[in-house]
């Protein structure tokens, strides 16, 4: 029977493989879906943790929170094909005009 | 059961490859695409309306994900929930007439 | 059922003003010209008669959010910043060609964001307002789309927002899961409860928080992306979003580590402590090295960040009341100066480079002196408004016992001078280049005017700063 330590295991571990994915990952649309998957990582522990206090709450704040993934799922595809237009590549490495 | 059952596909997957006969030919090898012989490339370039559509789709997708929960507590909220989700609806449909109006859903050959 | 409205009508004026500036954009016809900037202050207007009406009332909408006094002053701070934008704004947008209902109605969305992060006191309307906020300036950063940099520079700004973000919210799915709610005063009360016995989850939870702030108000080592947005954007935005992004951020960063997160204040001080010291120390040392003026208002804008930084550690009513000046002084020197740079800028040049504002005094000497005074009140001159801002953060942290991160606040206050001042000889001393003489575009009218009005409003607040001073004084009791 998993119990709340379980959930909250497993989204820190989803949570650390979103956070290695952005800074590891050489394509943009990569690093984007690892963004994503930090976020559902947050999502599971708000369920887990509204399951543990028995109250709903935790499920309506995931519908806010997806609301919110998509926008920025949304924008952030429109931004990179922009990107995509002026430099016809998707790694990162070759967005140097400014520097970091 | 579920040991009866992997046991079973595993036996006949391994005889059906033990067993069946193998004629390779180009045809077969290649990656099986709705029937078709595959044409072209995998990797052409798509035009920036079926982005600008997935994008648009995934903003108006979500918006139904907030009309289950107040359909389900319809009763409940009564009036004051009806207006607020109209509200709501008139907010999306703002958003829907300036995506319409700057011509994203024209998908005739003479917009560009 | 309308009286639970009340406490936001300053941001549904502002939405709605949005909204009316989207729907025209869609309804004209390509090059027709169309008053959209005039609708926006009209919205602005709108928030600023309500939050007048507002003052003192305390009103609360739905429990989430809380017009007190403190909010209030953030939301007025705002207003300033919304209106000085769009006066500059109005040059760029004709110049580069840009959608005007677009980028009105982007800036406009984000200020009603801003404004809804200041006045919440529910973390999870906070992080909506963030995210409201951050995702209208994302687009603005890129809003020239034929620009390879401004695609880069919002790209940055995205991907290490969206990050960040996500910190934010893990933080608070902890708070969510210690406290059992998200709403600010019961987080503070049962986080007292449970203070003398904090285990790793509380201070997960505060830890994670911090970098989603960290992060938006970019201080040290969360401000990679703040020179690259800021020299990417159009100066005109990247006044908007140095000066108001930064209001909003402090006014919730204030909000939550202040009230709901002070029982942990010892979990805490020590980091904010090295945060604000490394803010202040890099900010300085590194916008020395800039030959860029963007990027040496970036960095700037970085340092100070540092500044309030030292505020929030000190933590008490002075220092509270120190911030909210300080947020309105920054806000109105910041915009004059991107206000002048917005209007150097010329469409196939940015004119940003510290050499191009030499001999500024014979060409332009109205904008050279304006310049000056900007440049002068970031530094920390005597006659102008920030040297009273930055005399009463370090005098609360001083009072509060934070002598070394007072003295750090000094020194590197005085560092910076010097870069301040090289722009300032460059423009009095040096001769100008043959061809920049004529490259320089003449000043739009209304833009000069916004520019004036920053000048005036900062030698107000520098000489007779009393009456905003007590008044920010006076809103900071009763944050909840």
């Amino acid at each position: 029977m998993p119990t709340l330590t379980h959930y909250l295991i497993l989204s820190a571990v989803l949570f650390a493989i979103g956070t290695a994915g952005v800074f590891l990952r050489r394509n943009v649309i990569t690093i984007l879906l690892s963004i994503e998957i930090m976020l559902n990582a947050v999502n599971l522990t708000f369920v887990a943790f509204g399951r543990a206090l028995g109250s709903v709450d935790g499920q309506i704040i995931v519908f806010f929170v997806m609301t919110v993934a998509a926008a920025e799922a949304a924008v952030g595809l429109a931004i990179v094909i922009t990107l995509f237009r002026h430099r016809e590549s998707l790694n990162p490495e070759a967005f140097t005009m400014l520097k970091w | 059961m579920i040991a009866v059952g992997i046991a079973f596909a595993v036996t006949m997957l391994g005889l059906s490859s033990l067993l069946g006969p193998r004629k390779p030919t180009p045809e077969k090898l290649a990656p099986y695409e709705c029937g078709m012989p595959p044409v072209g490339d995998a990797r052409e370039r798509q035009s920036v309306k079926f982005y600008l559509v997935a994008m648009i789709f995934l903003l108006f997708d979500i918006e139904v994900a907030f009309l289950y929960p107040w359909a389900m507590a319809l009763r409940d909220l009564g009036w004051a929930g009806y207006v607020q989700v109209l509200l709501f609806m008139l907010l999306l449909l703002a958003g829907y007439v300036y995506v319409w109006r700057k011509g994203v859903l024209d998908w005739g050959a003479e917009s560009t | 059922m309308f009286a639970s409205f009340h406490a936001i009508v300053p941001m549904l004026c502002v939405t709605a003003a949005g909204f009316a500036a989207m729907v025209a954009e869609a309804f004209r016809e390509k090059g027709e010209p169309m008053p959209i900037g005039p609708l926006g202050v009209v919205g602005l207007i709108g928030a600023a008669v309500s939050t007048a009406l507002l003052w003192d009332r305390h009103a609360t909408s739905f429990g989430v959010v809380t017009a007190d006094n403190f909010g209030l002053f953030v939301t007025a701070i705002l207003i300033v910043v919304g209106l000085l934008s769009l006066a500059i704004s109005a040059p760029t947008v004709e110049r580069e060609g840009l959608p005007r209902g677009e980028y009105y109605a982007l800036m406009l969305f984000s200020l009603a964001g801003m404004m809804l992060m200041a006045t919440a006191t529910d973390l999870l309307v906070i992080f909506l307002a963030l995210e409201v906020l951050s995702l209208a300036i994302y687009v603005l950063t890129g809003i020239r789309r034929d620009s390879q940099m401004g695609a880069e520079g919002a790209f940055k700004y995205f991907l290490l927002g969206g990050f960040s973000s996500a910190f934010f919210l893990y933080g608070i799915a902890f708070v969510y899961g210690l406290t059992g709610s998200t709403h600010l005063d019961r987080v503070g009360t049962l986080m007292a409860a449970q203070a003398t016995s904090s285990g790793p989850l509380q201070i997960l939870a505060v830890g994670l928080l911090l970098v989603g702030f960290a992060f938006k108000v970019s201080a040290v080592p969360f401000h990679m992306w703040t020179p690259d947005a800021y020299e990417a954007a159009p100066p005109a935005v990247t006044g908007f979003m140095s000066t108001g992004v930064k209001a909003a951020a402090f006014a919730a960063f204030v909000r939550v580590f202040l009230s709901a997160l002070e029982p942990l204040i010892g979990g805490w001080s020590e980091i904010v402590w090295v945060l604000a010291a490394a803010t202040m120390i890099l900010g300085t040392v590194v916008g020395v090295a800039q030959t860029s003026i963007k990027r040496m208002l970036a960095y700037s804008s970085v340092a100070h960040g540092g500044y309030l930084l030292l505020a929030l550690v000190s933590g008490n009513d002075t220092a509270k009341g120190a911030v909210l000046f300080y947020l309105l002084v920054y806000a109105v020197t910041n915009l004059g100066a991107f206000g002048i740079i917005s209007v150097l800028e010329t469409r196939d040049q940015a004119n940003d480079r510290v050499t191009d504002y030499a001999g500024l005094w014979s060409t332009h000497p109205t904008l050279a002196l304006m310049m000056t005074f900007f440049l002068l009140s970031l530094g920390g001159f005597p006659p102008m408004a920030g040297f009273i801002a930055k005399w009463y953060v370090f005098a609360a942290a001083i009072h509060a016992g934070y002598v070394w991160l007072a003295i750090i606040g000094v020194l590197t206050s005085v560092v910076s001078v010097f870069f301040y001042l090289r722009v300032i000889v460059m423009m009095y001393m040096s001769a100008p280049d043959a061809d920049t003489r004529t490259t320089l575009p003449a000043v739009p009218q209304l833009a000069g005017a916004a520019i004036v009005i920053s000048a005036l409003i900062i030698l107000y607040l520098g000489v007779l700063p009393t009456r905003v001073l007590e008044w920010a004084a006076a809103s900071v009791s009763g944050i909840i």
